[in-house]
C-alpha cells in the first residue's frame, strides 16, 4: 500500500510550506522514522520523518517549491507498486522507479483494485487506464478520507480543488456547508447523511479548534474587566455622509478604528502586552478587526494605524475584510495585532463584552447606533447613541485608566473633525 | 529546565552539544536546556540559503539545518540555542518563533530599546535595523539553533554578507541603540532568568507528547 507524504501543518497559522530538500532520492529504501525531507515555514525548518517503510517511489515537489499544507509531496510504497495520481508524464518516471520489476506486473496490481464503472470496450493504452483507476481511490489524503467516512460522505460527490483534482479538507468542509445550507445538494445524498444526534459530539473544524484554544487561553490567563461608555455618533455619521458624497467612502467602523488609533497613542497601556515580569508597550498601533464568518471568526490586522489617515485606514480595512471573507487572507494579515475591535452594531446588538485576544491587552466591543431621547437646553431631542465596551487586562491597567481611554475615544468620535487633521 | 552558559565557543563544538542534547531531550534523558554563548567569527547559512549572499570568503561559512538564509556570528553577539520539546508544547512552530521574538523584544526593552516585529520578516527590528536574528531547526519536534541578539558586536562582520538574504539589510545592536556599552553578561543573566517563565506562559508544558509525529494533522 502506497503512503502519501504530505506537507505537514507545523503551526496553526501555517498555510503553506517550502520543501527545502529531499534527504532520500527516488528508488531509495526508506525506514519508518528516517528523515526523508526538510521543510521550512517562516524561519523554522522541520526535518520530515517517514511514517512508513518502503521505497521512495516518487517526489512530486522539488526543492525550493512552496506548496499548500496537505499537498502530497511524495509517495512511499513497495518497489514496483503502481503510484496513484501520476501528474502528467509521471507514468514514465514511475516506470523508471519500478524498473527492477517487470512492467508486466502492473496489470496484476490493477486486478486487485475494486471494480469501477464499466469501461469502454476498446481499452486505451495501459498506463492511462492505470492512472484513471488510481485517481478514483487516491484523490484525497487519509485525513480527508477519514473525515468523509465520519460524516458519511461519498467522496465521489465532492469536487476537488487541489492539484489534479485532489480533494482537500477545505473542499470537504465546503461540501458539508453547502449540504447543510441545502445548496448544491443531491436529495439522495442528503437522506443518507445523518446529523449527529442532539447531545452527540460534532468534530471541531480547524478554525473552531483554533478559536477554542485562543479564547480558553485568554479566559484562563487574562483577568478581564470591562468598561462601557455611551458615545453620541450624530456628528460622526454626518461627517461620514459628507465624506462619502465627496468621494471618500468609509464605514462607521473605519471611524471607530481611526478614533481608537488616536486614543491608543495617548494611552499606551491599552496598546500593550503583559509579559510575566514586564509590560510591553507596542511602538506600533496594529488594530485587528473581528470579521464574523459562517464557520467562525477571523481578525485581520490593520498595521501601523498610528501613521494612517482616515482614508488610508478605510482602504486597508476594506481590502482586509474582503480577503477575510473570501478565505484568501494570508497569515501575515492576521498576525501582529496590538489591539482589536469587534463590532456587532450592524446586527443590532446594543452592547456586549468581547474576549481579549492574547497576547494583546484590550479589545473594544462596539454596539449599534440607536435613536435615543436626550435633554438638551431644556428640550427633549433625539440623539444617535452608540455603546462601546472596552475589555482590558487588569494586570496592565486599572479602571481609571480605562475610563480615561474611553473618554478620549468618546471625545474624538463626538468631535470627528479631529480625525481629519 | 537548564540554562547553561558556554561562554565563547566554536560553532562546530556548540553544534555537537546541541545535537547530543536534542537526542537526549527527545529520549527523555535530559531536561530542556537553553544554551547561551558567543561564537568566534563565523557565517552560517540556513538550509534554504544561498552561498552568493556571503560576499566575504575570508571567514569560515557553515551550512546548517535551520531556517533562514545567511547570518554572521561573532563576539559581542549573544547567541541562544534553546533545546525545547515542542512535542509537549503545542507543536506550533510559528508560535515558537513569535515567542522568541517577544522574549528578545523584552530583552531590548530592558535597555530602553524599542524593538518590534516586522510582519513577514522573522527577527527583531528597531527603527535603525535588525537587532536580533532568528533561525530554528526542528527534529522530532525538538528545537535546535535559535536566536542571535546583537549586544555589542563588531558590526563589520555583517557588512560582508547580505544578512537574511536581503541586500543592504541594516544591522544594529543594543549598545548602538542604547548609546552606552551594554555588557553581554548582563543581558545573558536577564534572558537566562526570564526564559523559562515566558516559555511556559507562551507554550505551556503538557504532560505527554502528542500521539502522531506531526500533531493535529494526523
Amino acid at each position: 500500500m502506497a503512503t502519501e507524504i504530505t506537507m505537514p501543518k507545523l503551526s496553526d497559522t501555517m498555510t503553506e510550506g517550502r520543501l527545502v530538500s529531499w534527504k532520500k532520492s527516488v528508488g531509495e529504501r526508506v525506514e519508518r522514522g528516517d528523515i526523508i525531507a526538510e521543510v521550512e515555514t517562516d524561519k523554522a525548518n522541520m526535518e520530515l520523518e517517514a511514517f512508513a517503510s518502503g521505497v521512495l517511489l516518487e517526489t512530486r515537489v522539488k526543492a525550493g517549491d512552496l506548496v499548500p499544507v496537505g499537498t502530497v509531496i511524495g509517495i512511499i510504497g513497495e518497489a514496483g507498486e503502481a503510484v496513484a495520481v501520476p501528474p502528467a508524464g509521471a507514468a514514465v518516471r514511475e516506470a523508471e522507479a519500478a524498473k527492477e520489476k517487470p512492467i508486466k506486473e502492473i496489470p496484476a496490481e490493477k486486478e486487485k483494485l475494486p471494480p469501477e464503472e464499466p469501461k469502454e470496450a476498446v481499452s486505451p493504452p495501459v498506463q492511462p487506464v492505470e492512472a484513471a483507476e488510481a485517481v478514483e481511490i487516491e484523490k484525497a489524503s487519509p485525513l480527508v478520507r477519514r473525515l468523509a467516512r465520519e460524516q458519511g460522505i461519498d467522496l465521489k460527490l465532492v469536487k476537488g480543488s487541489g492539484p489534479e483534482g485532489r480533494i482537500l479538507q477545505e473542499d470537504l468542509e465546503r461540501f458539508i456547508k453547502e449540504r447543510e445550507s441545502g445548496t448544491g445538494t443531491r436529495e439522495q445524498e442528503k437522506a443518507k447523511v445523518q446529523q449527529p444526534p442532539v447531545g452527540g459530539t460534532q468534530p471541531l473544524s480547524r478554525m473552531r479548534a483554533a478559536i477554542a484554544r485562543t479564547v480558553s487561553e485568554a479566559w484562563r490567563t487574562i483577568p478581564h474587566f470591562a468598561v462601557t461608555d455611551a458615545i453620541e455618533m450624530g456628528e460622526a455619521e454626518r461627517m461620514r455622509r459628507e465624506l462619502k458624497e465627496a468621494g471618500t467612502p468609509l464605514t462607521i467602523n473605519d471611524l471607530i478604528v481611526k478614533a481608537a488609533a488616536m486614543a491608543l497613542a495617548k494611552f499606551p497601556l491599552v496598546n500593550a502586552s503583559f509579559a510575566g515580569d514586564g509590560i510591553l508597550l507596542h511602538g506600533e498601533v496594529n488594530i485587528g478587526i473581528a470579521v464574523g464568518l459562517e464557520e467562525g471568526l477571523l481578525v485581520p490586522v490593520i498595521k501601523g494605524c498610528q501613521n494612517l489617515s482616515l482614508r488610508e485606514t478605510a482602504e486597508k480595512s476594506r481590502a482586509l475584510i474582503a480577503l477575510a471573507q473570501s478565505g484568501r487572507i494570508s497569515e501575515t494579515d492576521i498576525a501582529g495585532g496590538t489591539f482589536s475591535i469587534s463590532n456587532l452594531g450592524m446586527f443590532g446588538v446594543e452592547e456586549f463584552m468581547a474576549v481579549i485576544l492574547p497576547p494583546q491587552g484590550a479589545i473594544l466591543a462596539v454596539g449599534a447606533i440607536i435613536d435615543q431621547p436626550a435633554v438638551k437646553d431644556g428640550r427633549i431631542v433625539p440623539i444617535r447613541m452608540m455603546k462601546a465596551t472596552l475589555s482590558a487586562d487588569h494586570r496592565l491597567l486599572d479602571g481609571l485608566y480605562a475610563a480615561r481611554f474611553m473618554a478620549e475615544l468618546k471625545r474624538v468620535l463626538e468631535n470627528p473633525v479631529v480625525m481629519l487633521v | 529546565m537548564n540554562v547553561i552558559d558556554l561562554d565563547l565557543i566554536d560553532f562546530a563544538e556548540a553544534y555537537a552539544i546541541q545535537e547530543r542534547l536534542a537526542a537526549d531531550v527527545f529520549a527523555g534523558q535530559a531536561p530542556e536546556t537553553l544554551l547561551l554563548l558567543e561564537h568566534p567569527p563565523v557565517y552560517t547559512i540556513g538550509s534554504g540559503g544561498r552561498e552568493e549572499n556571503i560576499l566575504d570568503h575570508g571567514v569560515s561559512a557553515v551550512r546548517i539545518n535551520r531556517g533562514g538564509d545567511v547570518t554572521f556570528h561573532g563576539p559581542g553577539q549573544l547567541v541562544g540555542y534553546p533545546i525545547i520539546d515542542l512535542g509537549r508544547r503545542s507543536r506550533d512552530l510559528h508560535r515558537y518563533l513569535r515567542f522568541l521574538e517577544e522574549m528578545l523584544i523584552l530583552a531590548a526593552a530592558d535597555y530602553g530599546v524599542n524593538a518590534c516585529r516586522v510582519a513577514g520578516r522573522t527577527g527583531v527590528w528597531t527603527g535603525r535595523g535588525k537587532i536580533a536574528s532568528i533561525g530554528v531547526g526542528v527534529r522530532r519536534w525538538i528545537t535546535m539553533h535559535g536566536f542571535a541578539l546583537n549586544v555589542a558586536p563588531d558590526l563589520a562582520g555583517f557588512a560582508r554578507i547580505n544578512p537574511c538574504g536581503m541586500a543592504n539589510c541594516p544591522i544594529t545592536s543594543l549598545s548602538l541603540e542604547n548609546g552606552a556599552f551594554v555588557p553581554i553578561s548582563d543581558v545573558k543573566a536577564r534572558i537566562g532568568a526570564r526564559f523559562e517563565t515566558m516559555l511556559n506562559a507562551w507554550l505551556p508544558l503538557r504532560r505527554d507528547r502528542d500521539a502522531g509525529a506531526y500533531g493535529r494533522q494526523y
